[in-house]
């Protein structure tokens, strides 16, 4: 349950950002993700839900259409912001988090590897008490595992965190309202 | 007539030379008419207090929301075809803020020619890489793909696309 923009208290459509349809686990995860959701009184909803695109002409653009048209249909993101060929996260899924950051909507993800840039398992050197990786780009030393503009976002171990972090928001959101929190159910 | 701003994002911050680096693109941003926006200096210092990073996150969000378009340096970053993770995210936030996107990169060949490592016809006939995971369609993840105009070259190359799109009223 959250109060969203018209004042009407309900559960919450989650956007799963996520690299997973790329993976052979693809259903196994999204159908815990979405149990956990519900578990939180969360609605998740996966990109590759609904209709699927036909193939044929303008068939990615169609792709494109088809994911946005999901994220229109979100009051809100969780985003797996786990490495994805390579140090980063997946772009794809960056760009939709991005979207719902912008939006001023609730955004969170979820990450499981080192808690700072620097202890990730970057090839360096140093120079003057900073560490640069191969191609000359520095490693930043901010106590945060990801690039700064990632603040912004609440980013929970695991996906499940991820959830409770959502659900203590809009807990303190109806509590504030005078309504009671959510009751997880176990 | 007011000089469209310009966002850049893009790795060449956590360049040793990249307050030059960010004064010579401004230089250029002027060249084809445009002003290029200035991060916040700390943005530059590649350590920081973990308190301060919400503050900067945020002062960056709201230079976002001041420019016109935005411009991504979407060359692959710590990755084989994967760009900075500023990049996509801050195109993604352009993009809900109803900005004009463009991306430059060096090589904008789709991203399986892109990849020189060791890939495989996988059981279903998609083309996949070591791990069994396929490629992206394009040069680009779809969703950078598709909401901002990519060219093959550098700032310049952007800057020009920019000008070309103004003329023809599309930018």
């Amino acid at each position: 349950m959250f109060i969203d923009k018209e004042g009407n208290v309900r559960k919450p459509v989650v956007y799963l950002a996520d690299f997973e349809m790329f993976l052979p686990t693809c259903d196994e995860t999204v159908k815990y993700w979405k149990q956990t959701c519900e578990k939180y009184g969360l609605i998740g909803l996966f990109p590759g839900e609904g209709d699927p695109v036909e193939p044929g002409e303008n068939f990615w653009q169609r792709v494109f259409n088809h994911d946005f048209n999901h994220m229109l249909h979100c009051d809100m993101c969780i985003a797996q912001l786990d490495d994805w060929r390579g140090h980063e996260p997946d772009s794809g899924t960056l760009w939709e988090l991005g979207w719902f950051v912008a939006k001023d909507m609730p955004s969170y993800g979820f990450y499981g590897g080192p808690d700072t840039m620097l202890e990730r398992k970057i090839e360096r050197i140093e120079d003057d008490g900073i560490f640069y990786d191969k191609e000359g780009y520095g490693i930043e030393d901010r106590g945060f595992a990801f690039d700064n503009i990632l603040s912004l976002v609440k980013i929970g171990k695991d996906f499940e965190e991820a959830c409770r972090l959502a659900r203590a928001d809009f807990d303190r959101q109806l509590i504030e309202a005078g309504y009671e929190p959510y009751k997880v159910s176990e | 007539m007011e000089k469209k701003k310009i966002y850049l994002s893009g790795p060449d911050r956590l360049r040793k030379n990249a307050r030059d680096l960010f004064k010579e693109k401004k230089q250029l941003c002027e060249k084809y008419g445009f002003e290029l926006l200035e991060y916040p200096d700390e943005l530059f210092d590649l350590k920081g207090d973990p308190k301060d990073s919400l503050p900067l996150a945020e002062k960056r969000l709201e230079l976002l929301k001041h420019c016109d378009i935005m411009i991504a340096d979407t060359r692959d970053f710590r990755s084989y075809v994967e760009p900075y993770s500023e990049c996509a995210l801050e195109l993604g936030m352009a993009y809900a803020l109803g900005k004009k996107l463009y991306s430059y990169m060096p090589d904008t060949r789709i991203c399986d020619d892109r990849y020189s490592g060791e890939k495989h016809l996988n059981e279903n006939g998609r083309l996949v890489d070591k791990d069994g995971i396929s490629f992206e369609p394009g040069p680009l993840n779809l969703m950078l793909e598709y909401s901002s105009c990519i060219v093959e070259g550098d700032m310049e190359t952007a800057l020009r696309k920019v000008c070309e799109d103004l003329q023809k009223g599309e930018a």
